[in-house]
């Protein structure tokens, strides 16, 4: 059986470690989102208690699940980054125009995070499908 | 061995690969490993023309479109020797993802025509502007969409499977209320516009129950899922196809309960049957019974 050659190792190399990239990206938009979505779950139970109504609690609730959601693709991306990556990527376009729509003014904010995070993310799709043809 | 059959060589090591549309196919364009079939899903030896399972040879670029060939063209032999996938292999994810930004726009335009209380006439009109842009961007793959309307034999039992939805989305909202009652208030309410401009029933299920399953499932079950089956294995894309399809509605408490394991479903339903009926029938089934329910509430 004849290695692979060294231009290939190289190739799959640089492709396996943007794929290990973009798992940190899903990583990290998935803790922010299930640590946000816990504080606000949090203080919409403390304004429950005060009488308030329960908006704050289900939008807690809702940014926890999607939290949640990109941590299952963390950890989806380990055996199969592919689909995990694209499926990641569609969960974050979807929620940024959602919440561009809903708040035009959320536009801005944060909007360098929010491009590095949708680079990252595109990056990760790419270099996963390239990584899946080449076999390995 | 047929000359189809013969052994390909790899262009880089000169080792024998045993795959690859040999013969008709000149040089460098020799080399498909394997091909889907669009018609039955199952994986074909890149040699053979026609799928051995459905005799369609649909799917088959080696036959008729050398040019594809030759940027899907991926010879791998026991040297590794592979090529490097070509940026245009991802068109179609490119095209998965314009279609979900067009389903997100139609969608997020739903939801604010229902959030502002908009007339259900100005809803009834871009619902129906939303879902001719759906046609025609299925009508790209018309080729590929036009299969999965014919009805096979053997989706008759997924039909019957798919009836099942809607007792099931009745006992679990019931189930719902007995153990978190105060979620009642954050169902969405469909009915209450149209009641109020005078609409029938009739109108309502056609507005929420009939057009969405028929035109969702067009885009989900049809176009994106299929676009999806030529990059990624049918599991894979199921789980991909349901989890946008979920996130889409932007419902905090259906999307676990409800949305995903219908999406989910669905998908399997469609792989199975290689048809989209089965998942038309399981939403409309699922929206019928929402409707049933509002019409419980209002009456």
């Amino acid at each position: 059986m004849t290695m692979p050659s060294l231009s290939e190792s190289q190739h799959n190399s640089a492709h396996r470690q943007k794929v290990k990239s973009g798992r940190g990206w899903i990583l990290a938009i998935g803790l922010i989102n299930a640590f946000i979505g816990a504080g606000l779950t949090f203080l919409g139970l403390k304004a429950q208690e005060e009488g308030a109504g329960d908006d704050l609690f289900f939008t807690g609730v809702g940014m926890a699940i999607i939290g949640l959601i990109f941590l299952g693709c963390w950890l989806w991306a380990k055996r199969h980054p592919f689909p995990a990556a694209v499926t990641a990527l569609l969960i974050y376009i979807a929620l940024q125009v959602a919440t561009i729509a809903v708040e035009p003014s959320e536009a801005v904010r944060g909007i360098l995070f929010k491009a590095l995070f949708l680079v990252g993310l595109a990056s990760a799709v790419q270099s996963a499908y390239k990584l899946k043809k080449s076999g390995y | 061995m047929a000359e189809s059959e013969a052994a390909v060589h790899c262009h880089c090591c000169g080792q024998p690969t045993g795959c690859g549309p040999a013969g008709s196919i000149p040089g460098e364009l020799r080399g498909l490993a394997e091909w889907r079939c669009y018609s039955c899903f199952k994986v074909v030896p890149g040699w053979r023309r026609h799928c051995a399972e459905c005799g369609s040879s649909r799917g088959n670029t080696n036959s008729d479109d050398y040019a594809a060939l030759y940027k899907a063209c991926h010879l791998e032999c026991s040297c590794h020797s592979a090529r490097p996938a070509a940026p245009e292999d991802l068109r179609d994810l490119n095209h998965v993802i314009i279609g979900f930004l067009i389903m997100l726009s139609g969608f997020l335009l739903q939801h604010w025509m229902r959030r502002e209380a908009s007339p259900a006439t100005d809803d009834l009109i871009a619902s129906a502007g939303f879902y001719g842009l759906i046609v025609i961007y299925a009508l790209i793959d018309y080729r590929m969409l036009a299969p999965l309307f014919r009805l096979k034999f053997r989706a008759w039992p997924f039909l019957l499977l798919a009836l099942a939805a809607a007792p099931c989305t009745v006992g679990l909202a019931y189930l719902q209320l007995l153990v978190f009652p105060g979620l009642q208030d954050y169902w969405s309410d469909y009915a209450p516009n149209f009641l109020r401009e005078g609409y029938g029933w009739g109108v309502i299920s056609l507005a929420v129950a009939v057009g969405p399953a028929f035109f969702e499932e067009l885009f989900f079950r049809g176009v994106m899922l299929h676009r999806l089956l030529r990059v990624m294995s049918p599991g894979q894309a199921i789980i991909v196809t349901a989890m946008a399809f979920a996130i889409i509605h932007f419902a905090v408490i259906g999307l676990l309960f409800y949305l995903l394991p219908v999406a989910l479903i669905a998908g399997w339903m469609t792989v199975r049957t290689n048809s989209l009926w089965p998942a038309m029938l399981l939403h409309l089934a699922h929206n019928g019974a929402i409707v049933y329910l509002e019409y419980l509430e209002f009456s």
